[in-house]
């Protein structure tokens, strides 16, 4: 996989984050704001990511129109639990992304990695000691 | 100032297999891991593991940090899995909570810094614990 497809996962992870933070925070009724706060900040990822993918000759993928999102319980508990997915899985993808040898995308990928697990550590109340490594040390 | 040994620093631990990351440490930072300068990145894991044990000893010696006690005991594991060498000195007393986080929030910008330059997988170990630790910080200063 080369750097180019892994920016292009990470931005394409920053489309559903988008997506899923306007899901998660319209139905949020306590913590509705740290979720504007988070929806911008996963904005602020997506435009720093086109900019690098743009400035190495490719277009950024765009977003899907759709996402699924779960929340059929409906419960303020869930909708939190989704959250937390949303930041977990995108610390994987920057994870991945310090494979790289390419000290732009790195720049993007040890910046982001820190922004998703403390945003996790918010929802989640405690923090983790490896974010993003968990799910992909088996294969490794 | 007294020195400890690497085996002073590990006593106690385990706790890795507790929280899942054993297997992790190890194979997030193998041997045959394509390191572009393996000096490079001896000095940065050793850099980073000095702070982290002056980390774990602060964490240790406040009542109130036991979740950071179990996190920088795990970074320690992975480092000295990554092939941290050196002995660490003493380290100055950490005295609050505030403290603590803004050593925290020192190390995970020293673990960022190390990790652009350093061969992949050390590089990828280095930004998970650089994001660690900025999130115990918040938590820290939460608390």
């Amino acid at each position: 996989m080369s750097v180019l497809d892994r920016l292009q996962l990470a931005l394409a992870g920053e489309h559903a984050a988008i997506y899923g933070y306007g899901v998660v925070g319209g139905r949020l009724t306590s913590q509705s704001g740290r979720a504007l706060t988070n929806l911008n900040a996963h904005r602020s990822a997506r435009d720093q990511l086109s900019r690098l993918i743009v400035s190495k000759g490719a277009e950024p993928v765009p977003a899907d129109p759709f996402y699924a999102v779960d929340i059929s319980a409906g419960t303020q508990k869930q909708l939190v639990t989704t959250a937390i997915a949303i930041e977990d899985r995108l610390s994987v993808l920057y994870a991945e992304l310090m494979l790289e040898n390419d000290a732009s995308a790195r720049g993007i990928a040890v910046e982001q990695l820190q922004g998703c697990a403390v945003r996790a550590t918010q929802w989640r109340g405690r923090a983790q000691a490896f974010p993003g490594l968990s799910q992909v040390a088996p294969t490794n | 100032m007294r020195p400890i040994s690497r085996r002073g620093v590990l006593s106690g631990l385990g706790l890795g297999v507790a929280l899942g990351v054993s297997g992790l440490s190890v194979s997030a930072c193998s041997s045959n891991d394509n390191a572009l300068d393996p000096r490079v990145d001896e000095a940065g894991v050793n850099q980073v593991f000095v702070a982290e044990a002056a980390l774990l000893a602060g964490a240790q010696s406040l009542s109130k940090a036991r979740e950071a006690v179990v996190i920088h005991q795990a970074h320690i594991e992975a480092l000295l899995a990554a092939g941290a060498t050196t002995e660490v000195v003493e380290p100055a007393p950490i005295t609050s909570l505030t403290k603590l986080a803004n050593a925290q929030r020192k190390q995970a910008a020293l673990c960022a810094r190390v990790a652009v330059g350093a061969s992949p997988r050390i590089a990828r170990l280095l930004a998970s614990i650089a994001a660690s630790n900025a999130s115990l910080a918040s938590v820290e200063v939460a608390s």
